[in-house]
């Protein structure tokens, strides 16, 4: 490719004087030969240089050999066996080795665009409905939530916590034993502050505030209402209910109840806060979503991804140490 | 001479088998080193360094060509010797002594007085004219008019492309041809270039 550069910059006479060089010296291919002879044929100056060339050549030939001053040989006493060269020794195969990993490589690749489109594709569709769900219900939501409905939200509320009195009531006769399922029922999701309000209120020292306790252990309960609604999750990767959006509703309640006497307009300015934010989540949006949060990008690759990059990496060292032998080659 | 044996053997550490490799190619090593160098001591120690290199980097010739690998180092040599000498001048009073002696042993028993004498006075101009020429073209000129390689080998020895190769013989040969008409006085007639075609 140089040379060809290099020839587009060269003049006529270079190129002439090129060719009849290597016209002398047997250099030409067949058809270059035979260009440079028709034109040879047209030409007495360069017959006249041709002849000149030859002579000079002749001349060089027949310069007489020099005699050996001396003989070069090497003492055996000085020189020991020749220096290992493993690198080099082992070119042949690094370049092997090299040519290889490129080619698993490109398969790599190809094999992961090949798949890549096909699962984007799976996973757009797979995405798109929830989002979808997600828009349309949240949507709504945001308008329709009316003070009609806020008075609906209320009332479930309130008759949530009446269940959950009851059921606190009957629970206080049974064994403690007995309250143990129904905080195992969802340990993720009872938030510590329901299970150290239940102790506080169980503790027998603390007898004197247990109602005043059950009351706010009740009111704390009703926070994961999914404990005692048929919606039993809360993570944010559930499926996207209104009712299931069991953190703004009871984001919703924990105002409403704790202020229940304050009236019905009160409990309207609720939904405002019937968001999806995390901000707003009543406990380390880490604790909802840590597996997702805390991905890191290596651990979100794929096998085919890893298999990539090893890959690559692998052709990168083996490339240069290839260079490296192939210089110390030279 | 079996050379592949003796290669092998020498890369096992058997000095002795290398010299037989030494002596086989030193009358050519040396002959290139000094018209590459034009004087005996840097051809000599060129010529040293060449076989002393070849050995220590005996491992790294894969088979092939073993002339054109040797020769390759000994150009490589030259290079670093012409390096040296760039750096540090001296005189060729001694050298141009000690040179009729050395081209005595190559006289022709036939050959009389004048003819002798007529061939030392062309080798001279051309080796001055050699010495004339740009490292590259001399040792392209070297190995191609007077050790007579192809353009492939020399390619191969000096590790530049095909296209290099004609370049530089072009222009070593046109150098030389305008440096030898200048000193054509002390050719004798067969070998004046303005007397041919």
């Amino acid at each position: 490719m140089f040379d060809f550069l290099r020839n587009i910059t060269k003049s006529a006479e270079e190129k002439q004087q090129e060719a009849l060089s290597a016209y002398l010296s047997d250099a030409l291919s067949p058809k270059e030969r035979q260009q440079f002879e028709a034109q040879l044929a047209q030409d007495p100056g360069l017959q006249a240089e041709l002849e000149q060339m030859r002579a000079l050549r002749q001349a060089l030939r027949q310069m007489p050999p020099r005699r050996v001053p001396r003989n070069f040989t090497l003492d055996p006493a000085v020189y020991g066996r020749p220096a290992r060269q493993p690198l080099i020794q082992a070119y042949p195969i690094l370049r092997g080795a090299t040519a290889l990993t490129a080619v698993f490589l490109i398969f790599a690749l190809a094999a992961g665009l090949f798949t890549g489109l096909g699962e984007d594709a799976q996973s757009m569709a797979v995405e798109m409905v929830p989002a979808a769900e997600v828009a349309l219900e949240a949507a709504p939501q945001e308008e329709v939530v009316t003070e009609g409905e806020a008075v609906e939200v209320t009332r479930i509320v309130t008759e949530t916590v009446l269940e959950m009195e009851a059921a606190d009531t009957a629970v206080e006769e049974m064994e403690i034993p007995a309250e143990e399922p129904l905080a195992e029922e969802a340990p993720a999701e009872a938030p510590p502050l329901v299970e150290a309000a239940a102790t506080k209120a169980m503790a027998p020292d603390n007898l004197a505030g247990a109602a005043e306790a059950e009351e706010a252990a009740m009111e704390e309960e009703a926070l994961p209402s999914p404990t005692a609604s048929p919606t039993p999750t809360m993570t944010p990767t559930s499926t996207p209910t209104p009712v299931s959006t069991a953190v703004p509703l009871a984001q919703a309640t924990l105002p409403a109840a704790s202020s229940r006497q304050a009236g019905d307009s009160e409990i309207s300015s609720a939904p405002p806060q019937v968001s999806m934010e995390p901000t707003a989540l009543p406990f380390p949006a880490d604790e909802i979503d840590g597996a997702e949060t805390a991905v890191s990008p290596l651990s979100a690759l794929t096998p085919l991804q890893w298999l990539q990059l090893g890959l690559l990496l692998l052709l990168l060292v083996l490339a240069a140490i290839t260079l490296y032998a192939r210089r110390q080659l030279k | 001479m079996d050379e592949t044996a003796l290669i092998q053997q020498a890369k096992e550490g058997d000095v002795n088998a290398y010299n037989r490799l030494v002596l086989h190619y030193q009358q050519l090593v040396y002959n290139v080193t000094y018209r590459i160098m034009g004087e005996p001591q840097s051809a000599e120690d060129a010529t040293q360094e060449a076989f002393i290199s070849a050995y220590k980097s005996l491992n790294k010739f894969r088979g092939g060509n073993f002339k054109a690998w040797l020769l390759r180092i000994a150009t490589n040599a030259c290079y670093d010797e012409l390096r040296r000498r760039k750096r540090r001048p001296q005189s060729s009073l001694d050298e141009l002594t000690e040179e009729n002696e050395s081209f005595a042993f190559m006289r022709d028993p036939a050959e009389g007085p004048e003819a002798h004498q007529q061939k030392m006075d062309l080798t001279r101009a051309i080796e001055d004219c050699l010495q004339g020429l740009p490292e590259d073209q001399r040792v392209t000129a070297v190995l191609c008019d007077v050790e007579g390689y192809d353009y492939n080998e020399i390619a191969a020895i000096t590790s530049v492309s095909l296209g290099t190769v004609k370049s530089r013989v072009s222009r070593a040969r046109a150098k030389l041809r305008d440096c030898l008409q200048g000193v054509q006085e002390l050719l004798p007639a067969s070998y004046r270039l303005d007397t041919v075609g």
